[in-house]
């Protein structure tokens, strides 16, 4: 690990790309697009040997959870705020998915439409820039300025690039995510002010761990302990709920349909792939570990909201007819599953939580391929008017096959070794948990193959009579994605092995044994003396 | 064998399968029909014969060193205490046994397959979906560690899905699959539960060490300690952790129970078996006779660890299986559809090698299943051949007459219905063996017995109610009057299943027709731990001779009355029939006993009005709290709406307006102060 | 400059009465260019009344104060005469009464 500030790196690189960008006319699409590939490729070098570093040298720091890759400079220093940038085994494989994902939405993006495809790149660039940084940041200040960074493109994106419901989805999303965020800004603060009182002049995580938050008295709920109402129980709400409705959590979720619905393909796999993700980052790098009390305090109704995604997720999914509203549920449905994971808050659930996202981002992004692909061929996303695409679409049907398989989280694909990961950790807190995942995993098997079987099998219908099968381009998109989800499916030892030297770091912040509601161990394990 | 051969030669045997998949799956469609041919069934030779290796390896090891286990690679490792899972693999008497089975009754199929599929467009489709069943099932039958496991029998149920579904433009192949699959999903989740548990709670076992005189002991007694491992030998090892006879142990052996109950289909996850019949005849023979449907049965006996400490788990089973046994006997004597009629007397033979592992005589079970595995894709194979020759149909009213037009297949089929009915043939010799069994083990012996002979009456019932309504009499069709013999290639391997239904039996049992027999004294070093026996006794020879003779006489009538009401046509059930008490079986066994309408009235309609429900009330219900935000800030601006005029001079006027109240407020306010 | 303290409430009377012309100004006349310049008077009023407060209070600060007025207003009238100008070449009439798009 030489002196070269890689984070930098990865940071600048795709913001120095929608730069560049602006200095090519806007009638050279083919350059635009290629510059933005070759940018995209580039990053996705550069992640790679970071990834590589992680997984192959030890971290460095003595604080509470050790880094990778340390760059500090300070950035505003009368308030304490500071460039303070790390990585380690939690978002080392996230920030793979970031720029693996975004060079396929890069791929795709449409040469057609030579109109304001110069901003359109441009704006997706940015987008990349903010995820890196969020995924990158140790400074509340500078996680919190990438987290509103964002919004920013994402809502040009939106609204400039959208179908015809963009109005409505764009003005939900951004209502939603703002009122969350601001509600986090000021828990920020006043975790500065907490750490001010204490000398430290700090937005710094890593300080900020190092002094947590005195424990408060609160009012207690009546027959328990859990006490309510304290102040960090307010600022971890308010972290909460900027995340919640980022990953999103049932009943924090409703944007989440009609934005997918809405949004152009190369955003959305951006989008479902990587953005959603970053809530449940958040829960892990900050929500458990800053307010470890009321994390505790609040288990209970964390996983039942969690469990709730899930089965909820699932059952909107049985019901859905137009395919991307079907991903879009089991979407939430399969990220209620991360959310289970992080808030059993022991190292199986956590580390299911991490391989999970990798391999969500992985199989989400897939599922939007193909629905953009079919819609783009027969004009429909109404899987009551599909079918047959089978003997239409071969090659299709092998890549959306082994997708399929993946989102049902079949034994052998990548999804799998997620979800028994989390069912493992679920299992851990409360058996009932586990048992009722594994409901939801049924009720995916379901939604999965009707749709599946919706689209690809049967008579063939009128609008996929004359459709084409997958062009070169669009398979080499796909295979790989296809290819990851059996090779992580088997062979996931190197995700899993980075993401367990990080994760007890985690587990030992947010401390299990504060639990105040010990449910007995014999009832948690089922276990029967 | 050394670690190192076994993960060579498992490798093979894996890889075999996989590689030829793939070549069909990928460049099969480009290089046309002869080199899939050539590869598909290539590759299982193959196959075939390294598992000829393993045996003779097995066959050759010293005793008690027949088992080896080694490791493939590290699938996943999250540090003591947590999930750690590596790709092990076990070779044993039982995985070779089962090997044998799955390739070498594989390759007949897949040769068959080749005549079979001869006309089928999607032929490389075909064999590559064989190709990657048959390396599932070995993954299956070789793991040595429960992800691995369920990891191959998750495998085995998307072949599975995928050749129920082969005929992907049927809509009735699409639904079938549909239900296999998620009926595998089921027995998946209860698998993955029951290996969480294991997971969670089992301990080692203290190595209790007594010193011989004047020594000490290297290793002294361990305090037990959890060990959060997976591997299947560490489990069975440290088995009686979890508790003889616990609930735990109950617990964790009904959830493997219901993950071998969806694979097998037993009652009640056996809906799925019946519609499979939609895919092709060779994959019904390979797949949904022969080898997969029987991995239920494999895997309770591979966990006959736990099974034994697990007496109420073990007694469910039993009973389940014999249940099974009872109902699907009942449904088989009405169905019309050759395929289904032979789907639910696979679904019946199951039920009593299931019965056979509920009651302990593993053993005995996996002897039921070999020699099944022979008549029974004898029997789809021979059905295949008749299915080609009367142009696809398979409704039995619309054949007859066919033992002159068919010579081969119809003999073969008719050994087939011996054996299958136990007569003479291979079903004689496994099923009173394991009948035997039940005489004197199982919960309330000899209860299960006797309903065993009645199975035993409606298996020669139905058995020859197929061959006599299928292959005698006059023929009731066009098709079936211009129905001719196959060609060899679909010829052959019926006669060699043939061959080995009729004599596998005697070859094993030489001299005597009941008692212990080669796979019996093959198999019992997996079957008992060391210091025990066998956890079934078996019955002493008197016993046996008595329970073979009734076994087989009960056998004899069933075949007689078969013959009497469908060959020679001088019996008429109908009158028997008509009686008030009676008049409704014929009518419950020909709708199935309405399973599927109550599964669709309790689960699948439900499940989906919820859906629907859910999709017109949910999602408004969950934006209500953002709406209610917004509501309040909507109303607060409409109400100050009014006032916005767009005209400077209002704004100008509110602000004077305002400039005076603030001041006079102010000066007052002073004033007051004063 | 001395100012007597018997001329201070002339003073202020007279830039109270030059703002209350100027707001009247501003609220009444529909032309563009009247109201600037009602505003404009405003704006001196109070100019007027910072100076004569500067200099019965002898502190500076009022006189400050009065430049920043007089920058800031000398901004203010860049930007009205550009916005004007541009409604004018674009074909309208100059009546404040008719800007109200903003309103839809």
């Amino acid at each position: 690990m030489s002196g070269f500030p890689w984070l930098t790196a990865i940071l600048l690189l795709p913001a120095a790309g929608a730069l560049v960008l602006q200095l090519i006319p806007g009638r050279a699409a083919d350059l635009i697009k290629g510059v933005t590939v070759v940018v995209a490729a580039a990053e996705v070098v550069l992640v790679a040997i970071v990834v590589y570093g992680v997984a192959t040298t030890s971290a460095i720091g003595g604080g509470p959870l050790p880094m990778h890759y340390v760059e500090q400079a300070n950035w505003i220093p009368a308030i304490g705020a500071s460039y303070h940038l790390g990585v380690d085994g939690v978002s080392a494989w996230i920030l793979a998915l970031n720029a693996g994902v975004f060079l396929l939405g890069a791929l795709v993006v449409p040469r057609r439409s030579t109109e304001r495809l110069k901003l359109f790149c441009g704006l997706m660039l940015l987008a990349e820039a903010a995820t890196t940084g969020v995924l990158i940041s140790l400074d509340l200040l500078l996680f919190y300025v990438f987290w509103e960074g964002m919004l920013i493109p994402l809502y040009f994106l939106l609204a400039f690039y959208g179908n015809e419901n963009r109005g409505r989805a764009t003005l939900k999303f951004v209502i939603y995510t703002v009122a969350g965020s601001l509600l986090m800004l000021l828990a920020i603060l006043y975790l500065h002010f907490q750490a001010l009182a204490g000398g430290h002049n700090t937005f710094d995580l890593e300080v900020l761990l190092q002094n947590p938050l005195p424990a408060q008295a609160g009012v207690p709920l009546p027959f328990t302990t859990i006490q309510t109402l304290s102040p960090a129980m307010f600022a971890f709400l308010a972290f909460a709920l900027a995340f919640a409705i980022k990953l999103p959590i049932v009943p924090f979720h409703t944007w989440l349909p009609d934005l997918y619905e809405s949004a152009p393909a190369p955003a959305l796999v951006f989008f479902a792939g990587v953005v959603s993700k970053m809530g449940a980052y958040g829960f892990i790098r900050f929500g458990i570990t800053l307010f470890s009390g009321p994390v505790h305090q609040l288990q209970p109704l964390l996983v039942a909201l969690a469990l709730l995604s899930i089965l909820y997720g699932a059952m909107m999914a049985l019901s859905q007819t137009d395919l991307k509203r079907i991903v879009a549920y089991a979407s939430i449905s399969h990220l209620g599953f991360i959310a289970l994971g992080i808030f059993s808050l022991n190292q199986n659930g956590i580390d299911g939580a991490v391989i999970q996202i990798l391999n969500h981002g992985i199989i989400i992004a897939g599922l939007f391929l193909v629905v953009d692909v079919v819609e783009a061929r027969t004009g429909t996303r109404d899987i009551r008017e599909l079918g047959g695409l089978q003997k239409r679409m071969p090659w299709l049907y092998v890549f959306f096959l082994v997708i399929t398989l993946g989102a049902l989280g079949l034994p052998g694909t990548n999804g799998f070794v997620g979800e028994v990961t989390i069912m493992l950790g679920a299992f851990q807190y409360f058996w009932l948990l586990a048992v009722l995942a594994g409901l939801g995993v049924l009720i995916a098997a379901w939604y999965m193959l009707r749709m599946h079987q919706g689209m690809m099998h049967g008579p063939v219908r009128a609008v996929t009579e004359k459709v084409h099968d997958l062009r070169f381009r669009e398979g080499l998109v796909l295979a790989p994605l296809a290819v990851l989800i059996v090779l992580l499916g088997v062979y996931p030892h190197p995700v899993g092995d980075v993401t367990a030297q990080a994760v007890p770091g985690y587990v030992t912040l947010a401390d299990a044994s504060q639990s105040p509601v010990a449910i007995p161990t014999a009832v948690r394990y089922g276990a029967v003396p | 064998m050394s670690p190192s051969t076994a993960a060579l030669l498992a490798g093979l045997v894996l890889l075999f399968p996989l590689a030829g998949s793939a070549l069909c799956g990928l460049i099969g469609p480009v290089l046309g029909r002869r080199f899939v041919n050539l590869a598909g069934t290539l590759s299982i030779g193959a196959a075939f014969a390294v598992t000829l290796v393993i045996f003779a390896q097995v066959l050759g090891a010293a005793s008690g060193h027949q088992s080896t286990t080694a490791t493939l690679w590290n699938w996943l490792d999250l540090g003591p205490g947590n999930l750690n899972v590596s790709v092990d693999v076990t070779i044993d008497q039982l995985s070779v046994l089962m090997l044998l089975v799955i390739t070498g009754v594989g390759l007949l199929i897949h040769v068959y397959s080749v005549g079979y599929m001869e006309h089928d467009p999607g032929v490389a489709r075909f064999f590559s979906y064989m190709n990657f069943f048959i390396f599932s099932m070995v993954l299956l039958v070789l793991a040595a560690n429960m992800i691995i496991l369920i990891i191959g029998w998750a495998a085995v149920a998307l072949s599975s899905y995928l050749l129920i579904g082969f005929w992907y433009e049927r809509e009735s192949a699409v639904l079938a699959a549909r239900k296999a699959m998620i009926t595998q999903v089921i027995g998946d989740v209860a698998l993955v539960i029951a290996a969480i548990l294991i997971f969670v709670n089992l301990k080692s076992v203290p190595q209790i060490c007594i010193p011989p005189p004047g020594e000490v002991c290297a290793l002294q007694l361990q305090s037990s300690q959890h060990l959060f491992t997976l591997s299947l030998p560490q489990i069975f090892a440290n088995a009686s952790s979890l508790g003889a006879g616990s609930a735990l142990i109950t617990l964790i052996c009904i959830l493997l129970a219901v993950g071998a109950f969806a694979k097998s289909a037993q009652f009640p996850l056996h809906t799925w078996l019946p519609d499979a019949m939609e895919g092709p005849t060779p994959v019904s023979a390979l797949i949904h006779a022969a080898t997969m449907v029987t991995a239920g049965v494999y895997l309770i006996a591979r966990f006959h660890p736990l099974f034994d400490l697990a007496p109420i788990a073990s007694g469910m089973v039993a009973c389940v299986g014999m249940g099974t046994a009872v109902m699907a006997g009942f449904i088989a004597l009405s169905q019309v559809d050759i395929k289904r009629v032979i789907a639910y007397s696979t679904m019946s033979q199951i039920g009593l090698m299931i019965f056979a592992v509920g009651i302990g005589a593993y053993a005995a079970g996996m002897y039921q299943f070999l020699l099944h595995a022979f008549f029974k894709a004898l029997l789809f194979l021979a059905a295949g051949n008749v299915i080609h020759a009367v142009h696809d149909e398979q409704d039995i009213r619309e054949m007859g007459g066919l033992d002159s037009r068919m010579r081969v297949t119809a003999w073969c089929f008719l050994v087939g219905s011996l054996a299958l009915a136990g007569f003479l043939f291979a079903g004689m010799f496994s099923k009173e063996d394991l009948l035997g069994f039940g005489l004197i083990n199982g919960p309330g012996a000899p209860a299960l017995y006797i309903v065993g002979i009645v199975v035993n009456v409606l298996t020669g019932l139905y058995a020859f109610r197929l061959y006599g309504t299928a292959f005698r009499g006059e023929p009731r069709s066009d098709a079936a009057r211009n129905a001719h013999e196959s060609k060899a290639v679909m010829l052959w391997p019926v006669v060699i299943l043939a061959g080995l239904s009729a004599l596998a039996g005697w070859i094993l049992q030489w001299p005597i027709a009941f008692g212990p027999h080669l796979i019996d004294a093959f198999l019992n070093p997996v079957f008992t731990s060391p210091g025990s026996g066998p956890i079934a006794k078996a019955p002493s020879l008197g016993l046996g001779v008595i329970g073979f003779v009734i076994g087989v006489t009960c056998s004899l009538i069933g075949i007689a009355i078969a013959l009497r009401i469908w060959v020679r046509r001088d019996l008429d059930p109908s009158r028997v029939l008509a009686r008030p008490g009676l008049r409704l079986l014929p009518r419950l066994s020909f709708n199935k006993l309405y399973f599927d309408e109550i599964y669709d009235a309790l689960l699948v309609r439900p499940t989906r009005a919820l859906a629907r429900g859910l999709r017109r009330v949910g999602d408004p219900v969950m934006d209500s709290w953002i709406k209610g935000v917004s509501g309040v800030a909507t109303d607060f601006s409409s109400a100050f709406r009014t006032i916005q005029t767009g005209l400077i001079r209002d704004y100008a006027s509110y602000m004077v307006l305002f400039v005076v109240i603030f001041t006079v407020a102010v000066m007052l306010a002073a004033g007051l102060a004063k | 400059m001395t100012l007597s303290q018997a001329m201070f409430p002339w003073l202020l009377l007279t830039a109270a009465f030059l703002f209350t012309l100027g707001a009247l100004g501003v609220l009444i006349r529909r032309n563009p260019l009247v109201v600037f310049m009602c505003i404009e008077l405003m704006l001196n009023a109070v100019n007027l009344a910072l100076v004569g407060y500067s200099s019965y209070l002898n502190s500076e600060e009022g006189q400050v104060f009065a430049f920043m007025v007089i920058v800031v207003a000398a901004a203010e009238v860049v930007v009205g005469l550009g916005l004007l100008t541009r409604v004018f070449s674009i074909g309208r009439e100059l009546d404040v009464d008719d800007l109200d798009e903003l309103k839809q």
